[in-house]
């Protein structure tokens, strides 16, 4: 096909609506916080409707960037303002605008207080999402990660919890401790390669050309790394997840699991090891087992938390684990999973956090002893749990499985070979991430047990005044993220054909060295 | 030398003095005070104008050989400075009613305008003295507050210690070269023998003095607390700015290499990583603000390091971005008649809810001198980063880096109370004053420019 | 009908979402329960009818395996893993098993759940757990064999639970639901070596590939993949040692234990290493582990069922010892038998279920058979198919179990595929306390005096035609289930093992030995329980410590408890939780916040605000830089 040739227009208009919105939004802050809402739902509605048009007409069969728009911007420095969607982060781009509405929609009544400003964070935040996604320079790239900073800080520190200036400026020192080593790296990444290539540019193409010897290699990823990992997060970089989760409001926690978290694993794919693929491959066991820990840690903590919003926290730390698994496998079925379980779990964290925040505006309690027996109380609530819950624990036929099952056999696949040559870790490390699925069950169904059975108990609740059910608009939102999970969980074929090319570029990309035959190179 | 190039070379200077000598008339006569302000915004528009045309016009020239020259690049600069000087005279005006503010500040920017042209050492001192001196007289002017004297004290005996270790320095190098030039401070550097070692050694002291780089700081956080909210804006932008391309203009050409370049190593990234700690526990805004300096001189005399090409750019690029944002900062500082309440953080606990513009202004600038992108702050560090690991200093650049990375901290803490935390306005607290705001907007255009297009103005500067 | 099968699955769920969305709270009760009850019944009706005429389709080619595409669920590389259907003799049993009970037993729920007041959620349920059962035993590849074994799991957690009110019964759902979940933990690792050896999940493919012993199978060792697939086999099939989550099944309601843990899923284990009878062949030391697990998982089992006094306990330890017999069976290689005893199980478990159902719906609730006795006047149709039933587990002649299980013995004895005499003790031995404990069962219940209270006697009454009529059908089915002669049938797609030459001649006496030992069981029982009650209360103070052992479980779950879970919520609180992440993570954290606030407190505190400290500072600087700057010259 590829006639669609107002592609790259229309993925500028995607990228930049969110800032036309926020303008509209500060026309419209002297007038009621009604029309900010109404202007930020209606701006999320009409981008995801415009990625949705980019989604289906996306080439399959092409594997390079699509919808690319190239303009020089800082030509001094080779910076150039470089956008256009692969199979790398399609379906990211999709997810993120299919969430941007439901965040608006979650946080209609929820949020009460300078609501034109909360509107304005949000449509930032996702402009910066978008543009994270879509950068396909380095430069521009840095910008948009750290722009997401900023509002996410404001987002949590305004309308949060009791301890969010806490929550919020450790979330922004853990992060931009990564970032800042991550742009040391940078600079030296670009200065090298105009060393050696001559050219002065930040375009990932040009990157992917680098030859840099291991020893450069090694440092430049460990600074990547440092600053992925502290995004996704992986153990031990993760303490700033549960406070940051807890304290934020529901929609900044929606935000935060459903897309923030994954910009470290689409980091690690599109950025950390196809740049470094020598240093990546060499450091896979390390990688790997951390992720097997981040597994077994976050499904462990999830099992002894008695906060609702720390359970899903924490396992978002275990889930991301599989993300990490799959990606390092480097079979196609592992990193094909990885990029569903990506998609997967935004979609399930940002349904289980909703449900969590809906329950919270009734009861304005996050202690999972002050529940029980929703069940009778709250059935449609309930069964939206539970099928978020199952999702969740990766029951077949929901996404989550299609992500935990795809990205488990990666990681088989990649390991049984292994063993036979007579290397064990990697079987062992996959076979302990699988108990994951055991532990999984065991935390989520702890909270379901407590949670929706036995005798009603609910604070605010009398039998005078008994709790509300879900209103339409809370169906509506839960409904299209439960459409959303099963789609994937059924049918998830067309989802992996958009991303299959992209993930045989991964693989090869990282796969094949790219150490300068003589180690030439200049060494930090 | 021919009477037109003087002319014509020193246009913006001349600009500047015929303000100052109409502004004194006026004074005289007695006429309204109120025009005074006018006056003096028309010569440094005028003369900042003059100097964008000249550079533009490419025009270069020498009208005294060896002691005044300019190029295109250094009309650039002076105008860029110049025109960075209309928000502080805007801002003044609630401040300073009377004439003296006008003639004091033309004729230190007269002082600042001799520095990047200076070809001899004696043009320089003349240029950092006239800079300096009427600064002095402008700290004292702010007779609100008690410190005011003490902070001019300070300034003018550590400013004349730097001023004592310059002509030091400076006689050394002619004894050891035989000669004023300004070009004899290049070769210098590299130099193995002891008195021209001192020498240079003397003259970057005197500079680091006065652009208060760790250890010789101590002035800075007493003096910005005691002067007024201009004065300050003017000492921490301006005048360091200044400094600044006068240290470019010694440097002009000379690669930085040899042992003495560990100088422009170690203090630089002891003044940022001081500056930004000491930040950290600040109670008075324009305290803070004075660390904040002391950390940013530091990021600016990494610029030295390596090849000459390009220094002048990084150093202009960045002292644009910086003062910009921080002019931006002082001109929405709310105004208080009680200087004290006016100067603590905690006024501006909950600004958002009383004056959104003033705290998101204020917040942009936090954001910008953090060096967090987009804004203009980050660019600027970037480019200076990216010379420091071109010139191979990886290692330094790293920790300048992390360095910034404490400065982070004492940023959002003003961010914080800004938005985050409840608090009443003060009962004398109102909105800054009209003009004060106007000099907002155009320091916030001016940071949007840079933002958005800072290809451009380096394809300018 | 080109979607047949698909066709079978999906009605059940059809069913499902109908009552889902009107007969419950979902859909506020929209449809009354005898609406909700005619649609719950009639889809698996439905489901069992086309059933029937894909079987004489299968019947008409010729018993070929007829394959059923239905979408690709995901292409990857070059191996797709296609949602397909598959249809041959073995999954043409089960499905008939599963569609044909499980319709009865829906009929049969029409009246024990009048008037509950989750009529509609309870049908909702049923159905769904059909579809995934349906799945189960007619997918294709262990894709959708997965998808129906995780399914199955969840519909059963879900009706185990199905009265939530009382927390011990969610309690017990979950403890199914986590169970099981550790075996597929295990079944998935063998699917990923499968994937890994063949790049397909197609179960056809693989089995034939390791029966031919091509080049891909031998990546993989054939014991390891059966002993991972057993794993899962175990926590479905409630085999030692997840088992545990059985008896406390028996939470859910009658007709649940019934369907569910009698009749079909827990037999998806028996299935599952059936249908995988290929690499089973291949793995001798993962077929000896199964028999000998199987053998162990029945005798305890029995052992326990002897001393239970709540009627559905001692059913739920019946099933497992019964499904340890078909592990057994399957172990020496006699893949029909055990199917066999599948089918012969079905249908006398789901009439003895059914049949305490009936006794609780009669008694009003109560389950402890020391408070019953007596009802053989009162409950009659109950009784009489309830004592057939009884008469066909316990295996005496003629009946179903008989020849079910008097097989599978032989084959424990004689097959050459790890047969042994000691294997045969044991199962013959189990197989008397089979007898034993079944017939104490219908004793304590149905003869002798009344133990009940007045006002309970006085309520009893026989249930309504709805559930006799289905009671007397799987009466029948109990009496001349094994007539139809399952192994045989079987023979062309799975042969039977042959057997020791050295043993065939004992065939005969293994025959009679099993007809006595059932008899004896009968006596024993009837000795017993038939005579004085001082009789048994003495034998039990003499035994006293045994009977405690017994009547604890063997106190497996205080193990359990014990030595994974408590341990496993320390080691998740205060290692991980208090030690890592809030001493070592957050705590260093906080460390060097305060070692920099500290820092900054000190370089701040050098601005005193004197002159002098200033002034000293430069000189202090410059005679330093200086004398730094001297130092190589």
């Amino acid at each position: 096909m590829s006639e669609f040739t107002m592609g790259p227009m229309l993925l500028n208009l995607v990228l930049w609506l969110p800032i036309i919105g926020v303008g509209l939004v500060l026309l419209a802050a002297r007038a009621n916080d009604g029309l900010s809402r109404t202007i930020s739902a209606a701006v999320m509605t009409v981008q995801f409707a415009l990625t949705t048009v980019l989604y289906l007409q996306f080439d399959t069969t092409a594997a390079g960037l699509q919808y690319t728009t190239h303009l020089p911007w800082i030509a001094q420095w080779g910076v150039s303002y470089l956008i256009g969607l692969d199979g790398f982060n399609i379906l990211l781009v999709l997810l993120t605008a299919f969430l941007g509405p439901i965040v608006v929609l979650g946080a209609w009544t929820s949020i009460k207080k300078d609501v034109p400003l909360f509107h304005v964070m949000v449509l930032l935040l996702q402009f910066a999402m978008m543009g994270a996604f879509v950068a396909q320079d380095l430069f521009l790239f840095y910008l948009f990660w750290e722009a997401m900073l900023i509002p996410m800080f404001l987002i949590i520190g305004m309308w949060g919890g009791a301890r969010r200036v806490y929550a919020t400026i450790k979330f922004v020192l853990y992060t931009a401790f990564g970032s800042i080593l991550m742009l040391a790296a940078v600079i030296y990444l670009v200065h090298s390669m105009q060393q050696t290539s001559g050219v002065m540019s930040f375009a990932f193409a040009d990157l992917y050309q680098t030859q840099l010897p291991l020893s450069v290699q090694t440092i430049l990823l460990g600074a990547f790394a440092l600053s992925f990992a502290i995004k996704v997060p992986m153990v031990p970089l993760h303490t700033w997840l549960p406070d940051a989760h807890v304290e934020a409001p529901t929609a900044g926690s929606v935000i935060l699991a459903g897309v923030l978290l994954k910009m470290g694993t689409y980091g690690f794919m599109k950025l950390g090891f196809p740049l470094f693929p020598d240093a990546a491959r060499a450091f896979t066991p390390l990688l790997m087992t951390l992720a097997v820990i981040s597994i077994v840690y976050g499904a462990c903590l999830a099992l002894v938390q008695t906060d609702i919003k720390k359970i899903i926290a924490y396992s978002s730390i275990s889930h991301l684990g599989y993300v990490m698994l799959g990606l390092l496998s480097l079979e196609l079925v592992g990193i094909q999973g990885a990029i569903i379980q990506m998609v997967s779990h935004g979609l399930v964290a940002a349904g289980l956090f909703l449900l969590v925040g809906m329950i919270y505006d009734r009861c304005h309690t996050r202690d999972l002893a002050a529940y029980g027996g929703l069940a009778r109380l709250l059935p449609v609530y309930s069964v939206f749990f539970m099928i978020f819950t199952l999702a969740s624990v990766g029951l077949p036929t929901t996404s989550g499985f299609t992500g935990e099952f795809l990205a488990l056999m990666g990681a088989f696949t990649a390991a049984w070979p292994a063993h036979l040559d007579g290397n064990n870790l990697p079987l062992v490390l996959a076979s302990v991430a699988v108990t994951g699925v055991v532990l999984g069950a065991m935390y989520m169904l702890r909270f379901a047990l407590t949670f929706l059975f036995g005798d009603v108990k609910a604070p605010h609740h009398s039998p005078e005044h008994p709790l509300l059910d879900l209103s339409l608009r809370e169906k509506s939102i839960l409904g299209l993220l439960t459409i959303a999970v099963f789609a994937l969980g059924l049918f998830p074929d067309g989802a992996l054909q958009k991303t299959e090319l992209a993930a045989k570029t991964y693989q090869s990309l990282v796969t094949t060295s790219r150490t300068p035959a003589d180690a030439v190179g200049v060494t930090p | 030398m021919n009477t037109q190039d003087a002319l014509m070379a020193m246009l913006p200077e001349h600009l500047l003095l015929g303000g100052i000598v109409l502004v004194i008339i006026m004074e005289v006569l007695g006429r309204g005070s109120r025009s005074a302000l006018w006056v003096a915004l028309g010569a440094v528009i005028a003369a900042s104008g003059a100097a964008f045309m000249l550079s533009n016009a490419q025009y270069a020239a020498a009208p005294f050989a060896g002691q005044f020259s300019v190029t295109p690049a250094i009309l650039m600069a002076k105008g860029v400075l110049l025109a960075l000087a209309v928000p502080v005279l805007l801002m003044s005006r609630t401040e300073f009613s009377d004439g003296e503010f006008s003639i004091l500040l033309l004729s230190s920017l007269y002082g600042l305008c001799l520095l990047p042209s200076a070809d001899s050492f004696l043009v320089m001192f003349l240029g950092l003295e006239l800079l300096a001196m009427p600064v002095y007289a402008l700290v004292l002017l702010a007779f609100r507050r008690p410190q005011s004297a003490e902070s001019a004290f300070k300034y003018l005996v550590l400013g004349g210690a730097a001023s004592a270790t310059f002509l030091m320095g400076v006689s050394l190098l002619y004894g050891a070269t035989g000669s004023m030039s300004v070009d004899a401070f290049g070769p210098a550097l590299a130099s193995g023998d002891v008195m021209t070692r001192t020498a240079v050694v003397l003259v970057l002291l005197a500079l680091f003095l006065k652009a208060a780089v760790v250890p010789f700081h101590a002035w800075a956080p007493d003096t910005y607390e005691g002067a007024s909210i201009p004065v300050t804006a003017y000492m921490a932008t301006l005048t360091k700015g200044a400094v600044l391309l006068a240290a470019v203009r010694l440097f002009s050409g000379a690669n930085a290499t040899g042992p003495l370049v560990d100088l422009l190593l170690v203090l630089p990234l002891v003044s940022i990583v001081w500056g930004n700690l000491a930040a950290i526990k600040q109670q008075s805004f324009r305290r803070m603000i004075a660390y904040s300096s002391i950390a940013h001189a530091g990021y600016l005399f990494y610029a030295f390091l390596g090849n000459a090409e390009g220094r002048m750019q990084a150093v202009l690029f960045y002292v644009i971005a910086y003062s910009v944002v921080n002019l931006l900062a002082f001109a929405v500082m709310p105004q208080n008649t009680d200087d004290e309440q006016r100067d603590s953080l905690d006024a501006l606990k909950g600004l958002y809810h009383r004056n959104p513009f003033a705290a998101v202004m204020i917040a942009v600038a936090m954001l910008s001198l953090a060096g967090l992108p987009p804004f203009p702050g980050f660019a600027a560090k970037f480019l200076i980063f990216k010379n420091v690991v071109a010139a191979g200093y990886t290692t330094y650049a790293v920790l300048g880096l992390v360095g910034s990375y404490l400065g982070i901290y004492f940023y959002l803490r003003v961010i914080q109370l800004l938005f985050m935390t409840a608090g009443e306005a003060a009962p004398t607290e109102q909105r800054a004053g009209g003009m004060a705001r106007a000099a907002g907007v155009l320091c916030l255009v001016g940071t949007l420019v840079l933002a958005v297009l800072p290809g451009w103005v380096l394809g300018r500067i | 009908m080109p979607h047949t099968l698909a066709l079978i699955a999906l009605l059940p769920l059809v069913g499902f979402l109908v009552n889902g969305f009107f007969a419950t709270a979902l859909g506020r009760h929209r449809t009354n329960e005898r609406t909700a009850g005619i649609i719950g019944s009639a889809f698996p009706l439905a489901a069992f009818a086309l059933t029937i005429k894909a079987f004489f389709d299968l019947q008409a080619g010729g018993f070929a395996p007829i394959v059923e595409p239905l979408y690709r669920w995901a292409l990857i590389g070059t191996s797709s893993f296609e949602i397909a259907f598959y249809f041959d003799r073995l999954s043409a049993i089960m499905t008939l098993v599963v569609t044909g009970v499980g319709s009865v037993i829906h009929i049969y729920s029409t009246g024990y759940m009048h008037n509950d007041k989750s009529f509609g959620r309870f049908f909702a349920y049923l159905n769904l757990f059909l579809f995934f059962m349906l799945l189960l035993v007619l997918g294709r590849s262990m894709l959708v064999l997965f998808v129906g074994w995780e399914g199955v799991g969840l519909a059963s957690y879900l009706l185990i639970g199905f009265w939530f009110d009382d927390l011990a019964n969610a309690k017990a759902g979950r403890k199914a639901f986590i169970t099981n979940r550790i075996g597929d933990a295990g079944f998935l690792l063998g699917m990923f070596l499968l994937y890994r050896a063949f790049g397909t999940l197609d179960m056809d493919t693989i089995n034939s590939a390791f029966v031919s012993g091509t080049g891909a199978a031998l990546l993989v060792p054939a014991s390891l993949v059966g002993l991972l697939l057993f794993v899962g086999a175990t926590g479905k099939s409630a085999q030692i040692p997840l088992y545990v989550w059985l008896p406390d099944a028996m939470a859910g309601p009658t007709p649940v234990s019934a369907l569910i843990h009698a009749a079909t899923m827990v037999t998806a284990g028996v299935y599952l290493t059936a249908r995988m009878s290929g690499i089973y062949m291949m793995a001798p030391e993962a077929s000896q582990v199964i028999a000998v697990v199987g053998v162990l998982t029945a005798f305890f089992a029995a052992t326990v069922a002897l001393v239970q006094t709540d009627i559905k306990k001692v059913l739920a330890y019946s099933t497992v010892s019964q499904l340890g017999f078909m592990f057994l069976a399957l172990g020496v290689g006699a893949y029909g038998v055990a199917i066999f005893h599948v089918v012969t199980h079905a249908f006398f478990k789901a009439c003895l279920f059914l049949g305490a159902g009936s006794v609780i719906h009669a008694l009003g609730g109560e389950q402890d058979i020391r408070k019953m006795g007596g009802l053989r006047h009162k409950i009659p149709l109950t009784f009489w198919t309830f004592a057939i039933a009884t008469a066909a587990i316990a295996g005496i002649p003629g009946l179903a179990g008989f020849f079910s299980k008097d097989e599978i013995l032989w084959y424990a004895f004689a097959s050459a595929k790890g047969g042994a005499p000691w294997l045969w003790g044991v199962a013959a031995l189990t197989a008397l306390m089979t007898a034993f404990y079944m017939f104490r069962l219908l004793w304590l219940t149905f003869m002798g005096a009344s133990r009940m209270s007045h006002e309970v006697e006085h309520h009893v009454h026989e249930s309504p035609l709805s559930m006799t009529g289905v009671l007397m059908l799987l009466a029948l089915l109990s009496a001349g289930g094994g007539y139809i002669a399952i192994p045989h049938f079987l023979e062309p797609q799975i042969p039977l093992p042959p057997i020791v030459e050295s043993l065939e001649h004992y065939e005969h006496t293994l025959l009679y030995v099993s007809i006595v030992l059932a008899f004896a069981g009968l006596g024993l029982a009837v000795f017993m329980f038939g005579g004085p009650a001082s009789r048994p209360e003495g034998i039990k103070q003499a035994m006293r410590p045994i009977h405690r052992l017994l009547s604890g479980k063997y106190f497996v779950d205080e193990l359990y408890e014990r030595v994974i879970v408590k341990p496993l919520a320390w080691f998740s609180d205060v290692v991980l939780l208090r030690g890592g992440d809030k001493m070592l993570l957050d705590g260093s954290l906080h460390g060097l916040a305060s070692l920099a606030q500290r820092t900054a407190s000190v370089v701040s505190r050098v601005q005193t605000g004197s002159l002098h400290v200033y002034a000293l500072l430069v000189m202090v600087g410059i005679v330093g830089a200086l004398l730094w700057s001297w130092r190589h010259v």
